[in-house]
């Protein structure tokens, strides 16, 4: 096994180097992410080759007076993520923020951000996790803050505001868990056979706090309410790496509490119930929006919120059906908002009204975006129809004839951005001409984004297979 | 090494080094002034910083001149505050009265070290009286207008004195020799002691600024010039902790009076809250900056506080860990401040669009202000963390929650600076002296690499917080 620091310090060399040089900030992030990219790709073809499924941890002496120790762990599950995040920040980085001219300080934004998300899901104790999870809130706040758009400072105050609360919950339920556990560990997969000697009323609190958490960053209603605004305020890469990755900071969270702790069993239920209702609620939301990025921002908040009531099946193909939910939902939400950045970069225009007949002269970007829709919909040969089918059987599994129930709610979501589709892209009377040309840069994106979504859902077993034996 | 020590034996080098810089700075007083006299003061405090590191990496301790001590307590508090007088000192280099203000500084530096190593409550006294007439001869030395903020704090200066001289005037029959680690004399009443006991409270809360007694501290704050303004909420409220430290954690825990759920740790349970809330919920509404940070540095005492409430050895390290954090923190934020107010920046209005005027000041108060809010990886989520945990440890679940309600609160008002100084605005850029950037990013620095590797302070904490508690 390679040393699993290497993941924070390349990035932190390049983040430097991005830093002291002058131009070549988008070159330098596109080789921060590629670098991380190819450490992926090795540890998981290392682990499929060997056959190994056992979580491999590296611990360093970090602050010895308290016990902490900077322990750094890789699961399946954080491969999984891990992987997904790669191949966003690669097609984010490389695409760039389209007409931004602030080149330097969004490719500063986006490593930074790199080492959070990689920090995070490499994290093996809850001190390490706490620590990425703050870096990866963040970056994302300047992206919105100085790249965003129009309304993008209230956006930015909202987001800011929510996430830190969220962390401050999960600030107290670490140090209950550091304060509770036997031998005051902090580490998250060695926890998992502790906490069932905490008292019961304890195992509730910590439960409860992680769940606000985690929930406030995935989102599920009613704690939704600043995903809408950050998600389309921000830049063209922002929206990539806040709908595509930071909102798996929460579902990796979930899932581990759900695996990792019993007190689990009695709350699942409940929030495959909360799940369930939040998805429909979003999909409600999301029909009455008109800007391009707002309807996507909802369809994250669906696509989540299925996720969340796969992670409460607790069945292991439900906990599966989760992963290749993040991965699917990572790949084709950063797909469409670059689509979406790509439509706002052409025609200057957001509102869906104002649009028409768009794909005379985008063709590409048109295209891009019915895929999309395609994989949200699950087409089979897609990601979207493997992490469908896995939910759902997970869903039917847990829970009988109900656990289909959400699958409506992506009927709607589907129903909707159909039409939307033919509206303003497809439908051909008056077309609205382009005012400037899609960057090559962002075809690159297209590219990348489409050859993962299409890989992973023709040979789903190239990553499955590692989740086959646990999934952490 | 060895030889040096044979010859000048550490402890005796500090108070030299402090002669040698009182001296050096009255005989400059009357002749003309030169660059090179205030470069030697500063390497004169560097040097004295780094003696008394030395003497922490030593583990050296013993007692001298009968009402002083060392021990890597005092040796480290006393490194790090000597430390951030430097930094001030390094600030003021374009002040109007220089020559008068390096003799005042040396005059802290003096009261820092009878304060940090003090054996004896007169130390004690005479170190936290010093440093407080220093600084209002420092405000009043700045011009006429200044003689409000000098006068309130002479005023609250001298209510602090009388208080702890009447606590210790009622102390005296029971603890005749004044050493703050000698036991009560039999026959002591309980009363008394309470009455002792409630009387340094008081005392020490108006230097520290706990909640009844802080009204005086945004006033005199926002009043004073900004680089005397860095001095009273980095060193001299610092000082008044140290003091605090002494006095209630080693000298009450020797009367047997100091530990978990006992009066003292129950009276700084409250000071924390309304402390917290009170800065806090201030600093919300403000519109200067100035005032906006002075508030905060109210509310980032009751952190401090929650560590000596906890009465374990871990809440008393977390303590000193964050005097000295919050030292680092609010010497930077306020040499921006000051920095600015030259240029006649002050509200958080005009504050906007930083960013296009200053790149450096922008990235460095923000990074700063993010500290102060404790977020991870820097100085203050360290500091927050092991305050917080010991609240947990000694049952006080109530204490952390507060603790990180009010964090939270902190992001609002930060936020909203940090979110108006990346706004767009048409603005000249303006030139930062490389005195103050030097400071702000020296403080900058440490900020993010004790945040990024907290073990290099805490391990000292730990090992001066055994000789405390």
């Amino acid at each position: 096994m390679i040393p699993l620091i290497l993941f924070i310090i390349i990035p932190s060399l390049f983040l430097a180097a991005i830093a002291i040089s002058k131009r070549h900030g988008r070159i330098l992030s596109t080789a921060s992410a590629l670098t991380g990219l190819a450490l992926i790709s090795f540890i998981i073809a290392s682990n499929i080759m060997s056959g190994s499924a056992a979580v491999a941890s590296q611990s360093y002496s970090y602050i010895p007076v308290l016990g902490i120790e900077f322990t750094l762990s890789v699961s399946n599950a954080s491969l999984f993520l891990l992987l997904m995040a790669s191949i966003i920040l690669l097609a984010a980085s490389l695409s760039g923020n389209m007409g931004l001219e602030k080149e330097k300080l969004s490719s500063l934004l986006i490593v930074l951000f790199q080492i959070g998300a990689y920090g995070l899901f490499i994290s093996g104790n809850f001190f390490i996790f706490f620590i990425f999870w703050d870096i990866g809130v963040i970056a994302p706040f300047f992206m919105i803050n100085i790249l965003g758009s129009a309304n993008r400072r209230v956006a930015s105050y909202k987001f800011i505001l929510y996430e830190l609360f969220s962390s401050a919950l999960l600030l107290t339920a670490i140090i209950l868990v550091y304060f509770y556990s036997p031998g005051h560990t902090l580490n998250i997969y060695s926890l998992a056979s502790q906490y069932s000697s905490m008292p019961t009323y304890i195992q509730e609190t910590i439960f409860s706090l992680f769940f606000i958490a985690f929930m406030i960053n995935m989102p599920l209603f009613p704690l939704h309410t600043w995903l809408p605004d950050a998600h389309s305020e921000a830049s063209t890469q922002g929206s990539m790496v806040l709908s595509g990755v930071l909102t798996k900071f929460g579902g990796f969270g979930m899932l581990l509490i759900f695996i990792t702790m019993p007190i689990a069993k009695s709350f699942s239920s409940y929030i495959a119930a909360l799940a369930v209702i939040s998805a429909f609620y979003a999909a409600f939301l999301m029909m009455r929006q008109r800007d391009i990025k707002r309807i996507i921002a909802h369809t994250t908040i669906i696509e989540m919120s299925i996720i969340m009531f796969s992670i409460a099946t607790m069945t292991a193909i439900g906990y599966e059906g989760a992963l290749y939910g993040m991965l699917s939902h990572g790949l084709v939400v950063a797909l469409m908002f670059l689509a979406a950045g790509g439509i706002e970069h052409m025609f200057h225009e957001r509102n869906i009204g104002m649009l028409s007949g768009i794909s005379k002269y985008s063709r590409i970007t048109s295209y891009v975006f019915l895929i999309g829709i395609f994989v949200m919909s699950g087409l089979p040969l897609t990601t979207g129809f493997v992490s469908d089918l896995l939910i759902f059987i997970g869903g039917i599994k847990a829970f009988g004839v109900y656990g289909i129930v959400p699958l409506f709610s992506l009927i709607l979501l589907a129903g909707f951005m159909y039409l939307v589709i033919n509206l303003s892209f497809f439908a051909n009377k008056h077309p609205t001409r382009p005012s400037d040309h899609l960057p090559k840069a962002a075809k690159a994106g297209y590219a990348i984004l489409l050859l993962s979504i299409f890989i992973f859902g023709i040979l789903p077993f190239i990553v499955l297979n590692l989740v086959n034996s646990s999934v952490i | 090494m060895d030889v040096l020590t044979a010859i000048l034996p550490l402890h005796i080098a500090l108070p030299i080094i402090i002669a040698i810089s009182i001296v050096f700075c009255s005989l400059t007083l009357l002749s003309e002034d030169r660059k090179i006299y205030y470069a030697i003061e500063v390497a004169l405090f560097g040097i004295a910083a780094i003696i008394s590191f030395i003497m922490l990496w030593q583990n050296y301790s013993g007692i001298f001149l009968s009402i002083l001590q060392a021990n890597p307590f005092s040796e480290l508090i006393f490194g790090s505050l000597a430390f951030g007088t430097m930094l001030i000192l390094l600030l003021s280099v374009n002040s109007r009265q220089q020559k008068e203000m390096r003799l005042l500084m040396s005059l802290v530096l003096f009261g820092i070290f009878m304060v940090s190593f003090a054996y004896s409550i007169l130390a004690i006294i005479i170190g936290l009286e010093t440093v407080i007439i220093a600084t209002v001869f420092m405000i009043l030395s700045n011009g006429k207008k200044y003689i409000e903020p000098a006068m309130k704090l002479f005023i609250l200066g001298a209510i602090s004195t009388g208080l702890f001289v009447a606590a210790l005037a009622l102390l005296l029959p029971y603890n005749p020799s004044l050493s703050i680690t000698a036991t009560l004399a039999p026959g002591a009443g309980k009363f008394i002691i309470g009455l002792s006991l409630v009387l340094f409270a008081a005392a020490l809360a108006i230097e520290t600024g706990a909640f009844p007694f802080n009204l005086w501290i945004p006033d005199v704050y926002y009043g004073s010039p900004g680089n005397i303004t860095a001095l009273m909420a980095g060193i001299n409220k610092k000082v008044a902790f140290v003091a605090v430290l002494e006095i209630f954690v080693i000298m009450f825990s020797s009367y047997g009076m100091y530990g978990n759920s006992q009066l003292i740790s129950t009276i700084f349970f409250v000071l924390s809250i309304f402390t917290m809330f009170f800065g806090n919920l201030i600093a919300l509404i403000q519109k200067s900056v100035k005032k906006m940070l002075a508030y905060s540095s109210i509310s980032q005492a009751g952190y401090i506080f929650i560590g000596i409430s906890a009465a374990t050895k871990m809440g008393i390290s977390g303590s000193i860990f964050y005097i000295i954090a919050h030292m680092l923190m609010i010497i930077g934020a306020f040499s921006i401040v000051f920095w600015l107010e030259s240029n006649n920046i002050r509200t958080i209005e005009e504050y906007g669009g930083l960013k296009d005027r200053n790149l450096f000041a922008a990235v460095t108060l923000t990074i700063l202000m993010l500290s102060m809010a404790g977020i991870p990886p820097l100085i203050g989520f360290a500091g927050k963390f092991i305050l917080f945990s010991s609240a947990v440890y000694s049952n006080d679940v109530l204490l952390a929650v507060i603790g990180i309600i009010n964090s939270f609160i902190s992001i609002y008002y930060y936020a909203k600076v940090i979110n108006q100084m990346f706004q767009k605005r048409l603005s000249p850029k303006i030139q930062i002296p490389a005195n103050i950037a030097a400071v702000v990013f020296i403080c900058t620095i440490l900020v993010i690499f004790i945040g990024l590797y907290p073990q290099i302070l805490l391990g000292p904490s730990f090992l001066a917080a055994a000789y405390v508690i």
